[in-house]
Order: C-alpha cells, then sequence, then structure tokens
C-alpha cells in the first residue's frame, strides 16, 4: 500500500513539475536583417494557468530567447487555451526555436516590441487545437459541451449510400432491362 | 453558355443570396482551414499556391473543371479535386466533408459528364480553341485508339498521386511540408492559369522563390502548352486526362441521362463516330438496340445532332424521351456535316 501511495507521490509530482515542447518553423525568404516572430500556440486543458510558464529556447545554443506572450483563449477550467508569442530573430543566423510550457518552465527574458520591424508568421509543428469537446467539471455532474458543428451525419449517408447503390444499378441493369419502342 | 456565366460569375449575380445563406445556418457548414495552417499562412502574395486574398473556405464543388484560383468567382468555387486535396492535408473530419461529397455525387447521378460536356469552363475554352482550328483550316490529327487510354491511365495516376502527396502532408511530422507540396495538382492544371483570367483577374504565371515552386511553374507551363496544342491536334483530348473528369465518368454508366440507339434505322454511315470529340466509336459498332452511355461520353449530342435518321439515336432521362431538337439543331446540310466532323 505504501508503495502504491509512493508510486501515486511520484506520478503526481511529476505531472506538477513537468514540461512539454513545441518546435516550430519558420522561413524568411528575402528577409535581411533583424525582424519579429510571431504566432499563436495551442495548448491543452489544465497545462498551465499562467503566460510565465512559457519559454522560447534557442535550439542550437540552447539559451532562452525574450519573448512576449499575451494569453488569447483560456479553457474552462482557467488554463491556457492559446497564446500569441513574438520573439526577436535575425535573418543571418540560420536558427531552430523551441517553445517549452509546463509548470516548472519559468520565463526570464521579458521582451517589448523596442522598433517597427517586419513581421513573419511561424506555425507549430503538430499541436493544435485538437479537443472537439470541453469536460467542465462541476462535481457530481459532468458537463460536457460539443463544440462540433451540428452536422447530422445520417443525414447525408444515407442519401450517398442510395445515390451510389442507385448508380451502380442502374449501371448494371440499364441495358438488361433495354426495351425497345 | 449560359451555365458557363452562371459558374463563373454566379457569384456576382446572387451576391445577396450567397451572403445571406453564409450568415444563416446552412446544410452546407462553413469549415476553414485549421488555425496556424501552414498551407494557408505561409504564402499570400504573388505565390502560385494560394489565390491572393481569398479566404481558405470549403464551398460548393460542381462536377467541372471550375478554379479556386479565380477568387472572385461563382457560387461553385473549386473543383473535387481541390475539395478531396486540400482536405486531407487539413485532416477534415469525414463527417464535416459529407453534404459536399452528397451533393457531388448527386449532380453526377443527375448528369453524369453532361457536366464535361456542357457546363465544364475548361472544356468551353477548349471548344473555342477548335473553333479557332476550323477558323485556320488546321486539320484533325487521328490517333491511335492506345493515345486516349494512356491519357486516361495518366490522369488517374497524377489524381492517385495529388492524393498520396496530400495525405502525406497532412501527417503531422510532415507539415513542414506543406509550404511546397499543398494541392500539388493545382499548382500544375491548366484551370489555375485559365480562370482567374475568366474573372479578369491576373494569375500568377510564376513562382520562383525556391526550387519547388520554380519546379511547379515550369511543369504549369508545359501542361499549359499541352491543353492549348491538344485542342489544335484534336478535339476534347485535355477530357480523358482531366482528373475531375475521371471521377465524374464512374457515374456515367448509370446516370440520369441515358444515350439510346435504334439499330434498325441505322444505315452505318460513320457520322456518329467521326463527330465524337472523345473519339468513341461504340454507338456506330452497336447493332442492336441499346443504351449505349460510356465511361468516356461527355452527352454533347454531337452524335444525335449529325445523325442522318431521324429517331435513330435518342436521349432519355430516367427513362422519359427528351426532346433533344429543342435545343441542338440537327445538321443536315453536308457541307455543315463535313466542318462538325472536323
Amino acid at each position: 500500500m505504501k508503495k502504491f501511495i509512493f508510486l501515486l507521490l511520484v506520478c503526481r509530482c511529476s505531472f506538477l513539475f513537468s514540461s512539454e515542447k513545441i518546435d516550430i518553423s519558420f522561413e524568411y525568404p528575402g528577409l535581411k536583417g533583424d525582424f519579429y516572430v510571431s504566432g499563436t500556440i495551442f495548448l491543452p486543458p489544465a497545462s498551465i494557468f499562467s503566460s510565465d510558464n512559457i519559454s522560447v529556447m534557442d535550439t542550437v545554443t540552447k539559451k532562452e530567447v525574450p519573448s512576449k506572450i499575451t494569453v488569447s483563449e483560456k479553457w474552462p477550467d482557467g488554463s491556457i487555451l492559446s497564446a500569441e508569442i513574438i520573439f526577436p530573430a535575425n535573418a543571418s543566423k540560420k536558427t531552430q526555436y523551441t517553445i517549452f510550457y509546463g509548470n516548472e518552465v519559468k520565463r526570464n527574458k521579458i521582451f517589448s516590441e523596442p522598433a517597427v520591424l517586419p513581421t513573419i508568421s511561424f506555425s507549430t509543428g503538430s499541436t493544435g487545437r485538437t479537443a472537439e469537446n470541453i469536460d467542465v467539471s462541476v462535481g457530481q455532474i459532468n458537463v460536457r459541451v460539443d463544440k462540433s458543428i451540428s452536422v447530422r451525419y445520417w443525414w447525408y449517408v444515407l442519401p450517398l449510400m442510395l445515390l451510389i447503390f442507385f448508380t451502380v444499378y442502374r449501371s448494371l441493369t440499364i441495358n438488361r432491362n433495354y426495351k425497345s419502342e | 453558355m449560359l451555365s458557363l456565366i452562371l459558374l463563373v460569375y454566379g457569384g456576382y449575380i446572387f451576391k445577396e443570396w450567397k451572403e445571406s445563406a453564409e450568415t444563416q445556418q446552412s446544410i452546407f457548414p462553413s469549415l476553414k482551414a485549421p488555425a496556424g495552417s501552414i498551407s494557408t499562412t505561409k504564402f499570400e502574395k504573388g505565390s502560385i499556391l494560394w489565390p491572393s486574398g481569398a479566404t481558405p473556405v470549403i464551398e460548393n464543388y460542381p462536377p467541372t473543371l471550375v478554379c479556386r484560383f479565380n477568387p472572385k468567382g461563382g457560387m461553385f468555387k473549386a473543383c473535387i479535386l481541390h475539395f478531396f486535396s486540400e482536405n486531407l492535408t487539413w485532416r477534415t473530419q469525414v463527417k464535416y466533408l459529407l453534404p459536399y461529397i452528397t451533393l457531388f455525387v448527386f449532380l453526377c447521378f443527375l448528369f453524369g459528364r453532361a457536366w464535361c460536356g456542357w457546363v465544364c469552363p475548361i472544356g468551353t475554352t477548349g471548344d473555342f480553341l477548335t473553333f479557332l482550328r476550323r477558323k485556320m483550316n488546321i486539320p484533325v490529327k487521328r490517333f491511335p485508339a492506345n493515345f486516349r487510354k494512356n491519357l486516361s491511365f495518366t490522369g488517374y495516376a497524377l489524381t492517385v498521386i495529388t492524393l498520396a502527396i496530400s495525405t502525406l502532408i497532412g501527417m503531422p511530422n510532415l507539415t513542414r511540408y506543406q509550404c511546397y507540396w499543398f494541392l500539388p495538382y493545382c499548382q500544375i492544371c491548366p484551370a489555375r492559369l485559365i480562370c482567374p483570367m475568366f474573372g479578369l483577374i491576373k494569375p500568377n504565371w510564376k513562382d520562383f522563390s525556391t526550387g519547388i515552386t520554380t519546379t511547379f511553374t515550369i511543369l504549369a507551363w508545359i501542361v499549359l502548352g499541352f491543353f492549348i496544342a491538344a485542342f489544335y491536334w484534336g478535339r476534347r483530348i485535355w477530357c480523358h486526362m482531366c482528373p475531375v473528369g475521371l471521377i465524374n465518368s464512374w457515374f456515367n454508366r448509370g446516370c440520369g441521362i441515358e444515350l439510346h440507339k435504334k439499330a434498325v434505322k441505322c444505315i452505318k454511315c460513320g457520322y456518329c463516330a467521326d463527330v465524337c470529340p472523345m473519339g468513341l466509336t461504340k454507338m456506330y459498332e452497336i447493332d442492336k438496340d441499346s443504351v449505349y452511355n460510356q465511361t468516356g461520353c461527355i452527352m454533347c449530342m454531337r452524335c444525335i445532332e449529325i445523325c442522318p435518321r431521324k429517331g435513330c439515336l435518342t436521349v432519355k432521362f430516367f427513362g422519359r424521351k427528351i426532346n433533344v431538337e429543342n435545343f441542338i439543331r440537327r445538321k443536315t446540310d453536308a457541307k455543315k456535316v463535313f466542318e462538325q466532323i472536323q
């Protein structure tokens, strides 16, 4: 039992102090000198609650890059759903960036846009707003909010199947049933 | 002609109706590209990869080669290959695509490849080129039967390759390639260069920003060259390898339009085979009363128009006879018959 509780604690602690990473990619054809990189990241529910738990790292030098992070949307539990990130970059250096987020991540370098520079958008690798539903825990009752567009599946599947069936049926039998006038 | 105007300029004519349908709950849900998708944010200006200024949304798709690259286009905005290609990359759920697929299959079930023969903007452009060829007295070339078969094979191969690439770049690990390989067939399709001109928009003729876009630009020029040359060699050569026409042809034998032959009236003059823009000869070869719908037939009714024996070839719509002479002019004059055969 003690082992079980210990294991549970370890698991819980590892969850508390875990961090995840997002690889980002962008291209700057025709750009020279300094520019800003801007984009939005989407996070799973209950991952982080503050924008200070997100930081941008230069993958090559392993150093933190100063960033400006604005929370755009939150999940119903108060955790961050999406955040807009802006950070400076230079076209002369071939660099790769990674965004870390998690409770153990602490952002140290805050960045404000001091100059007007060209901005290019980045895109996040495999992350995206994948959840179709939001589970809102209200004690004993679990409320599921369906975010999907109201498409009634069978309204379309049935006619589609019928149309395909009739097409195949007609193409097979049209000549067999032919009656000369 | 009327269908072409509706397809290309219908957006202007029914502007209010279209806007109200977009704001209200529609049976066709408005779907947009996923947020942050490279395929929609990467290239915006002057790129061949996306029509500049167009919002990436899914609209209705008819069984013709109307093109998304005419952003000020009509009620229908793109071809079905574009639809499959972009949604495989976006990994859109099938349930959202079903309304559009159902509409497409319904339109195919009703009219089959009559869409190709009567409505398609690219087919109409080709017919105009054929008209010019006749005016310039350039004789039509006779190709071996296998040539048209090989073209169909090329079309199927292009379709399969396009769908495979679109699926692959939709995978999470390969999203970085979306900026180069998004809508691969569209990049080389002649409709991308021709359709914008219907909307008085300058198409993106070239994009030499990267190696891949340069390759696509050159391929697009080669295919456009083949498209124009094909109509000078013969009639509707392009339609044999058009992927949309090939998908459409699966429904041709079972569609609502039926082409009937009464063998006893046939005098074996061979005009029907000579005049067929798709080079089909079955209607000539049949020796018994029969329906002669074929996968390659674009239902242009030229065979009926040219047939010297009234009542030999007829059209029915789900078994009901249609008096085609209401909308086609039967060619009886020998000179006109000869012109049509060219």
